[in-house]
């Protein structure tokens, strides 16, 4: 199954009525995008770490790339990643949950994120470009 | 309209440990330049989890502008890429807190 396949999920949770459902969607939106990277850094020959330091791996790798997509894609995660962890670990603060547009925003956000990173590694050229960019 | 920032102490610590106040005023400063709707901006330290280090949470308190994709966060990650290392990027990011109902 592919990352982006999580956004379908995404999207359905997006549409329910409850605060349960919007933090939910924001995690599916995270994961659809951390694992599309994921996925993506493995067909580019870079090996997974650990599972506890795939995160910090899928993020960083992208964020300390010099190619502005792969930084503007990292940022994207990184961004995701702080809202899930508002989602997923502070339910005792409404915080971004108080309105259900913070969900369909996070799905746009993963998905525009997405489609970059397929518009790079589509374009065997700016694909090279853009590896040669990231720190070993 | 003067935009009132509320800053956590813990993070104000956490970007002078880092060295980076002035990266953050220019932040708080482009914010309220460019965030449809501003009504407040709140600053927090997210704590480290399993998965991520602490960093610093710009929440933008806004009036929702109603219109189904807002593209303001892309916008501003674009900003944030060609503005500053990653040393900094990394340990800061902007999300939206949409007010609706006077909430």
């Amino acid at each position: 199954m592919d990352g982006r396949a999580l956004l379908d999920v995404a999207r359905e949770l997006a549409a329910g009525s409850t605060e349960a459902h919007s933090r939910s969607s924001v995690g599916r939106a995270y994961y659809a995008l951390l694992h599309e990277v994921l996925g993506t850094l493995g067909r580019w020959g870079f090996a997974p770490p650990p599972r506890d330091r795939v995160h910090t791996f899928a993020r960083l790798t992208f964020v300390y790339a010099t190619d502005p997509g792969l930084k503007r894609i990292g940022l994207t995660l990184e961004s995701l990643g702080r809202l899930r962890n508002a989602a997923d670990y502070q339910l005792g603060t409404l915080g971004p949950f108080v309105s259900p547009r913070i969900s369909a925003s996070a799905l746009n956000d993963a998905e525009s994120a997405i489609t970059l990173l397929d518009t790079i590694d589509a374009d065997p050229a700016r694909r090279a470009a853009a590896v040669r960019t990231i720190p070993p | 309209m003067t935009v009132p920032v509320t800053i956590a102490p813990e993070a104000m610590a956490f970007v002078d440990r880092l060295g980076q106040r002035q990266e953050f005023e220019l932040m708080i400063n482009r914010a309220k330049d460019v965030v449809p709707g501003l009504a407040s901006i709140e600053v927090a330290l997210d704590e480290a989890t399993d998965e991520m280090p602490p960093g610093v949470i710009l929440w933008t308190h806004r009036v929702d502008i109603g219109t189904d994709d807002d593209p303001t966060q892309r916008s501003w990650i674009e900003w944030m890429a060609a503005t500053f290392p990653p040393e900094v990027c990394q340990n800061f990011v902007l999300l939206p807190i949409y007010r609706t109902n006077g909430r």
